[in-house]
């Protein structure tokens, strides 16, 4: 609006306010979570960003591509890995990707003091480490996903019993996701601590590949003790035995560890009480840390 | 005494030319390194500094070249331009662990004189995490005064300063150049290097625009020829006229406009109604042309 | 080697949160040692296996690789590197001075406490604690040179060094009979083998490789590794922020 004066004026240069549909919290929170899984596989970053997530799912593929040639072109008519046996064999890949994929979530936006910026938008702090979860799970899933896919397909193409193919392979979709879950809420857990990336690598793969040489002692030991029912219980120490042994007491999955893990229902409901046990701390530490930060932002 | 020496020196990043065959001599005194964003300021500072080889020419300090030659930073102080980032330390310990690096004789009292230069005298005890972003630059200062450098380089020190730091600093700048030192300092911010280089080095796109003495530089952009576009209802015969008149340097007839040059401008755009009235022609537009800095710098430039 | 720049490395090296994570992983070595040894009966076997399966493949890499990618990624990263650089300082003496550190850092959290894990585990006339001992300070100065030149090289040092040691030392390792040649952890596990003759392979000490090869692999590959780093140093663009 110009208003004259006796030295100067305002010109209207055309600042616009916008009066139209403003798209409300669900969109802005469905927006991160869609920013975070592309963000997950480098796709509309730089081609740099693009090289470790997909190496990863090279390696992660590769495996089974090689099983679904096998199984093609080879003479024998059996699954060489049950599909959820292939997820805890391949802890290594997932772990790595988690690793270096929950900085890029957290660590970052920590690192160049944007959280203000996030936090002054209709999107509470929950709201904000809700979305970047869901995020990264998401993309994990599909990490875990892909490769089992390429299994069964592998087993339709060899035309083994469909049948049971098809129960396995989705029980496995549903145990990757799971374990997506899980590994996600750990890997977002330790990564809020840090801004730096690397720190935070390497401490969420120390945590996902350290407990499973812990579990694997703690098997030996308890083992070599004649406490065989309670060794069955070690791998509850490491997330992927912990959801394998999920996989095997509730749905009925051959487990993928070779410290076959039982199979009551007991055993069943202790692992899925830890499983939310832990996804409960990973929450309250997420939790606690991102109050701190909202208060200082 | 101590010269930095640039010889048809150019930098560039694969399709970017950063640096485009530039020749200048840095001598003692106070030089600003004067330029819009993106125009070379720090490529050539960080080339001054040792920090970037030229993809063409030679960059010399007293004839050694500053490449790959760590000896260069006896003689050259650098304040970066990255945040002090050793957070952990007091600003007495950080100035004084960089005295220990130029392995001076008297550490200690170098660094007490250089946090005294910079007036950190008070806060020095605190660790550099707790320092306003003011403070920091001082201390970077400090680090960079601490072995009595002939030679200093700034790339836009003056960044983020309140006026009282900034004068401060201009102070500080003065005070080292009446010793006989070559300082150089970058800023895009005409007043800054106005009030306090004696040479000013004018980088646009690359190029080294203009040098000399701000005065002479800005006689020189005020009167260089302006150029304005004349439409009229005879172009044909008001051309004729304007050259005749003589206050324009030079008429071009376009298809359906005249481009005019002139350098006396003032006599010109009083001309000119004068001329069509007489001349019994309509003047329909009259319009100079492009004022931007870009438009006098290429000007400087061509010359 | 510049006494000034060793302080400035280990006071960043030792001060911060990656010091957390590099004095824990020792720890829980020794956890696992003391576990061992109890669940085992001391039985030198069992040490073995958890030295060879554990301490060796991940404890020491993973504590390696904090520590080299930490003496100087940290301050490339943000630019603060500038400060060593604009010295009049060689960047071989640069390079040495802070790889010394990180080198004895990593010997003192990664090497010793493997040893002590093989005395804890239970061993036989200390053959273990000797052979992994020394082993594990191979490694740590082959290890830490190593990541340490990555770090000098690229801002993705700790996922590649990741990959690496875990991925392309562990996995393709297992299964590519050549990869294994050209693997650090085959080169410092010679010594080992040698170390705990003759009863090595009731233990199941070995390596891929043998002993002489083995070492020249690790003074090469430590001394060019060294090399490279002085010599990027020199050219390296100070760039500071992300």
């Amino acid at each position: 609006m110009a208003k004259p004066d006796a030295d100067g004026v305002i010109h209207d240069i055309g600042f616009r306010h916008y009066d139209g549909a403003r798209m409300g919290r669900p969109f802005v929170v469905r927006s991160l979570v869609a920013d975070t899984l592309r963000g997950a596989f480098g796709i509309g970053r730089p081609g740099r960003e693009k090289v470790t997530p997909w190496i990863l799912v090279g390696c992660m593929m590769l495996p089974a591509f090689v099983m679904l040639i096998i199984l093609v072109v080879g003479p024998g008519d059996e699954m060489p890995v049950e599909y959820n046996q292939y997820l805890i064999a391949l802890q290594l890949v997932s772990a790595l990707f988690v690793a270096s994929r929950a900085p890029y979530a957290l660590s970052r936006d920590l690192r160049d003091g944007v959280m203000p910026l996030y936090l002054s938008r209709p999107m509470t702090t929950r709201d904000y480490v809700t979305a970047r979860f869901l995020g990264l799970t998401a993309g994990t899933t599909i990490f875990l996903v892909a490769p089992i896919t390429l299994l069964f397909i592998g087993a339709l193409l060899s035309e083994l019993p469909p049948g049971e193919q098809i129960t396995g392979f989705l029980l496995a979709i549903v145990l990757a996701a799971v374990l997506a879950v899980l590994i996600s809420a750990i890997g977002l857990a330790i990564a809020c601590f840090t801004q730096r990336r690397g720190i935070a690598m390497a401490g969420i793969v120390a945590v996902l590949l350290l407990t499973n040489g812990l579990s694997g002692v703690f098997y030996q030991i308890l083992d070599s003790r004649g406490e065989i029912s309670l060794a069955k219980y070690a791998v509850a120490f490491n997330p992927y035995g912990l959801v394998d042994g999920i996989g095997a007491s509730v749905m009925g999955l051959t487990a993928g560890n070779d410290q076959a893990p039982p199979t009551t229902m007991s055993s069943g409901i202790i692992f899925v009480t830890v499983y939310l046990l832990i996804l409960g701390v990973c929450a309250l530490i997420l939790g606690r840390r991102y109050r701190k930060v909202a208060a200082g932002a | 005494m101590s010269t930095i020496t640039l010889t048809d020196v150019s930098r560039w990043f694969g399709n970017v030319v950063a640096a485009n065959d530039v020749t200048m001599e840095i001598g003692p005194g106070i030089t600003g390194l004067l330029g819009p964003n993106g125009a070379g300021k720090t490529t050539l500072i960080s080339m001054m500094g040792g920090f970037l080889a030229p993809s063409a020419g030679t960059v010399l300090l007293d004839g050694a070249s500053t490449w790959r030659n760590p000896e260069i930073y006896r003689t050259i102080g650098i304040v970066p331009e990255t945040e002090a980032a050793y957070d952990m330390m007091t600003g007495w310990q950080f100035v004084l662990a960089n005295a220990l690096l130029h392995e001076l004789e008297y550490p200690e009292a170098a660094a007490n004189a250089a946090i005294d230069a910079v007036d950190m005298a008070a806060a020095q005890d605190r660790t550099i995490g707790t320092y306003s972003k003011g403070m920091k630059q001082r201390i970077k200062m400090a680090t960079s005064l601490v072995h009595q450098p002939q030679i200093l380089l700034l790339d836009e020190p003056f960044n983020g300063m309140d006026p009282r730091q900034r004068l401060h600093l201009m102070d500080l700048l003065r005070s080292l150049a009446a010793d006989g030192r070559t300082i150089l300092f970058s800023s895009h911010i005409l007043e800054e290097v106005e009030v306090v280089a004696d040479t000013i080095e004018v980088m646009v796109a690359g190029r080294h625009a203009a040098s000399g003495n701000f005065r002479k530089i800005r006689r020189l952009m005020t009167e260089r020829p302006h150029r304005y576009t004349v439409r009229s209802s005879d172009n044909r015969a008001l051309a004729a006229a304007i050259i005749a008149e003589g206050s324009a340097n030079a008429v071009s007839l376009a298809a359906d406009r005249i481009d005019v040059e002139a350098s006396d401008f003032g006599a010109f755009v009083h001309a000119l109604p004068r001329l069509s009235h007489k001349s019994k022609i309509r003047l329909l537009d009259v319009t100079p042309a492009d004022e931007s800095l870009e438009s006098v710098f290429s000007y400087l430039v061509a010359r | 080697m510049n006494p000034v720049i060793m302080r400035l490395t280990a006071r960043s090296l030792l001060g911060r949160r990656r010091a957390i994570l590099f004095a824990l992983l020792p720890g829980i070595l020794l956890i696992v040692a003391g576990s061992t040894r109890w669940g085992s009966s001391a039985d030198p076997w069992a040490t073995a296996h958890m030295l060879h399966n554990f301490a060796m493949s991940t404890v020491l890499p993973l504590v390696c690789l904090i520590i080299g990618t930490g003496a100087i990624g940290p301050e490339i990263e943000d630019g603060s590197i500038v400060y060593l650089l604009a010295k009049p300082i060689s960047r071989t003496t640069i390079a040495l001075s802070k790889l010394v550190v990180a080198v004895s850092t990593a010997l003192a959290m990664g090497a010793v406490p493997i040893a002590l894990a093989g005395a804890i585990a239970g061993d036989w006339h200390w053959k273990l604690t000797l052979a992994y001992g020394t082993s594990a300070a191979l490694g740590a100065v082959a290890y830490t040179t190593v990541f340490f030149t990555l770090a000098v090289f690229t801002r993705n040092a700790i996922i590649s060094g990741l990959i690496y040691a875990l991925f392309w030392e562990g996995v393709i390792g297992g299964y590519v009979p050549g990869v294994r040649v050209l693997s650090i952890r085959q080169w410092i596990l010679a010594p080992a083998e040698e170390i705990a003759m003759p009863q090595a392979s009731t233990w199941g000490v070995s390596s891929q490789v043998g002993l002489s090869t083995g070492l020249v692999l690790i003074v090469i590959t430590t001394v060019l590794a060294a090399a490279l780093a002085a010599r990027r140093l020199q050219t390296i663009s100070v760039r500071g922020g992300e």
